[in-house]
């Protein structure tokens, strides 16, 4: 099945689910525990041509594949990003997730492809950073987005990089008359 | 929705992300590179496609070299592929040939 458009109401709904279920209650969120408790198996490889991580469901436990040139956080983010695959799109046999300029795209790539990674890494970022973690630890500071340093000590609270926590900020809490 | 139409919508919000992270408005912006605010609404939405001239200057505006700006504007693209079309990533076909050989091992 291939949504037109990322289904958030759901994936909130997936990620609210798999917290309460693995008894994660603070940051950081302990994103290999999560893939244990959905069954599958982290394997750290050194991939080249850009890959970041893939997933491989013929198996018959999922295995997630992390590639170790990347920051923890990035590897984080890609776990993350693997499972939001996994609870969300059913399953081609190996699905490999790569970084690319934009305008380096394939042709080839379709929107419905677009829409599925629009909804891993929607997944990823409810999974890492969630609202109601954010807005407890924000409430007792001052927020200011201006300002790296004040967001810093958040994303390494949250083990995630700081233009992921900047970006999911602004998603969460950034307010329509800044434009 | 066609490459060129994917290319100014990304440009846009990546316009807009770093307008955002110097806090400017829209209307700072335009007035900062010399175009109208609704201008800057449009290529933030990617409905309008600017100059390369007036991405400098916006760029210039928001602090960032231009190369930041199209740098940023990085994507996670799928490749959703059989086990058989691989070929071209040989890494990640060792992976997945190791991984099945592991499992037949298991039985």
């Amino acid at each position: 099945m291939t949504p037109t458009r990322p289904r958030y109401a759901r994936i909130r709904q997936l990620v609210d689910e798999l917290l309460t279920a693995s008894g994660t209650r603070s940051a950081p969120v302990p994103v290999e525990k999560i893939a244990a408790h959905v069954g599958a198996e982290i394997v750290f490889r050194d991939f080249d041509e850009n890959v970041s991580g893939v997933l491989v469901r013929s198996n018959t436990a999922p295995v997630i594949g992390v590639a170790t040139n990347q920051s923890t956080e990035r590897q984080r983010f890609t776990i993350a990003h693997e499972l939001g695959h996994l609870a969300l799109h059913e399953g081609r046999e190996v699905h490999v997730d790569k970084l690319f300029r934009i305008n380096l795209r394939s042709p080839s790539s379709s929107r419905a492809e677009d829409v599925q990674e629009i909804e891993a890494n929607a997944f990823a970022a409810s999974l890492l950073m969630p609202q109601l973690f954010l807005q407890k630890d924000i409430a007792s500071i001052e927020l200011d987005f201006e300002d790296p340093s004040r967001i810093l000590p958040l994303a390494q609270k949250y083990g995630v990089s700081v233009q992921a926590m900047t970006f999911r900020l602004l998603n969460l809490f950034g307010s329509s008359e800044r434009t | 929705m066609t490459d060129k139409e994917t290319f100014y919508k990304a440009l846009g919000s990546k316009i807009r992300e770093q307008r955002e992270v110097v806090g400017l408005t829209q209307a700072q912006l335009a007035n900062a590179v010399g175009l109208s605010r609704t201008s800057v609404t449009n290529i933030e939405l990617g409905r309008q496609r600017l100059m390369l001239d007036q991405f400098e200057s916006i760029c210039a505006a928001v602090g960032k070299t231009a190369g930041d700006v199209l740098g940023s504007a990085q994507t996670p693209v799928v490749e959703t592929r059989n086990a058989h079309d691989l070929r071209t990533l040989p890494s990640v076909q060792n992976f997945v040939r190791e991984l099945k050989q592991a499992k037949g091992k298991e039985r």
